[in-house]
């Protein structure tokens, strides 16, 4: 398998060569283009074989699409291009029997060698708005996640804190709560609300773009939606 | 006060990094990240000196507020007991432009606000009916002073030297040096003028900057809006 990522960070698409029975798994709809001998197979279980409905169900809570695609090459090499349906950025991130932690949007696709399931923010990220779902992908072999805007990579040692409308992916190996930013004054007014606050070392992508800041800001200029 | 700008000019993002007792003035909700030891204050939004000055400051971000979606507030940015980092990206999609302010003033966009060091002076001026910007420029910022500066826009972002004049589409300011002059001008007709904020250019004379961006959102809007279901 051979992925390259073109077209960073604007209109990052990943283009991912399978040799003759690879296999790839996608988000239901990132697919782009294909070679003529790739079989999809469209499936509600989570891929790398664990998982089931209960776990699909978690991922549609989290945003995320009931279906995943499953491409394979079949009596000889073939290629995928997959994409994200908004503009931005992708990155690939290798998995050697350890766990990556991606925000449910950002799953773009993954290995047959990685498993999926729902893990989720707290009940206080929940109640505060903010709904964080998180996607865990463990095992073996290659992922790939993508973000609204860049992604950034942040070397956490000791502490960083994020406004949680920028969390993309972050390894285990970190830690993290989500807090108020500062006193109440500043956690009401201060337009930054709840924050994830990151302890340990470890990998952080961010997204240099925050989806619900971009939606309010352009959904001002827009006509009221009918009831 | 250090600063990298990367993701130029789609997604562009400031990384400002402060040395223990210095302090960054952000655009509420435009922080994305920072270092674990950044207090935050919230105060309504300028500098301006004065209960008049303030006052214009509050009914200006009210304003913008109401009309362009920007926040009342501000936030200072200030490391407790050692360097701190803060990044800072705008909602939209675009660019970013860092400017050391020495001498002279420099007008702003309200909407293109981003950051400051707080010993810039940032006034909100009433333009009055001369500077109908797209619609939504009835205020523009003044910077007083010397400091920091940093400003988003819509889209990549161009520096013109203007000498002598230049035209440019009132939605497609960002900044200008005040040693330019401008006067806004009808291309269309009286109506079209007057009912719909658009087709207005501007004439700036003189000798100095001028910072523009290559899109628009209400262009973009007018745009997409006909596309939405009923």
């Amino acid at each position: 398998m051979d992925i390259k990522i073109e077209h960073k960070p604007a209109f990052a698409a990943a283009v991912i060569k399978l040799a003759s029975g690879e296999q790839f798994a996608a988000e239901n709809g990132a697919m782009v283009s294909m070679s003529s001998n790739i079989r999809v197979e469209t499936s509600s279980k989570a891929i790398g074989g664990k998982g089931g409905l209960l776990k699909s169900v978690g991922r549609l809570l989290g945003g995320e699409s009931f279906f995943n695609n499953v491409f394979t090459a079949e009596g000889a090499a073939g290629e995928v291009v997959i994409a994200p349906s908004l503009i931005g950025d992708v990155e690939r991130y290798d998995l050697n029997n350890q766990a990556l932690v991606v925000q449910s949007r950002s799953w773009l696709g993954s290995g047959p060698g990685v498993g999926l399931e729902t893990t989720w923010g707290g009940m206080k990220s929940f109640f505060g708005g903010e709904g964080l779902f998180f996607l865990r992908l463990s095992g073996s072999g290659p992922v790939l996640f993508n973000a609204f805007g860049a992604i950034h990579l942040i070397e956490v040692d000791g502490k960083f804190v994020l406004d949680t409308g920028h969390i993309v992916a972050f390894e285990e190996s970190l830690n993290f709560k989500v807090k108020k930013v500062g006193g109440l004054f500043a956690t009401v007014f201060s337009g930054e609300g709840l924050v994830c606050e990151f302890e340990g070392k470890g990998k952080l992508w961010i997204q240099t773009r925050n989806p619900k800041e971009f939606g309010s800001y352009v959904g001002h200029k827009l006509p009221p939606r009918e009831q | 006060m250090k600063n990298e700008i990367r993701y130029a000019p789609a997604f562009s993002m400031a990384e400002i990094s402060l040395a223990e007792g210095e302090a960054v003035v952000v655009e509420s909700g435009s922080m994305v990240g920072m270092s674990d030891n950044m207090q935050i204050k919230t105060s309504i939004g300028g500098t301006n000196r004065g209960l008049f000055g303030k006052l214009l400051a509050f009914l200006a971000a009210l304003i913008r507020k109401v009309f362009g979606g920007e926040s009342i507030f501000m936030n200072t940015y200030t490391p407790k007991g050692g360097p701190g980092r803060v990044l800072v990206a705008p909602a939209l999609a675009g660019d970013i432009v860092h400017k050391k302010v020495e001498g002279g003033s420099l007008y702003v966009q309200a909407t293109a606000y981003l950051a400051s060091s707080p010993d810039l002076t940032i006034k909100t001026k009433w333009m009055g009916l001369k500077s109908l910007f797209g619609g939504e420029g009835l205020f523009l910022l003044r910077t007083e002073g010397s400091g920091e500066l940093w400003f988003n826009c819509c889209g990549a972002i161009k520096e013109i030297e203007v000498d002598g004049e230049y035209t440019v589409d009132t939605g497609h300011i960002v900044a200008f040096e005040d040693t330019l002059d401008f006067k806004v001008k009808a291309v269309g007709g009286l109506k079209s003028t007057l009912m719909s904020g658009e087709g207005l250019v501007t004439r700036f004379s003189g000798k100095g900057k001028l910072w523009i961006q290559s899109h628009n959102l209400s262009s973009m809007i007018s745009w997409v809006i006909p596309m939405l279901p009923n």
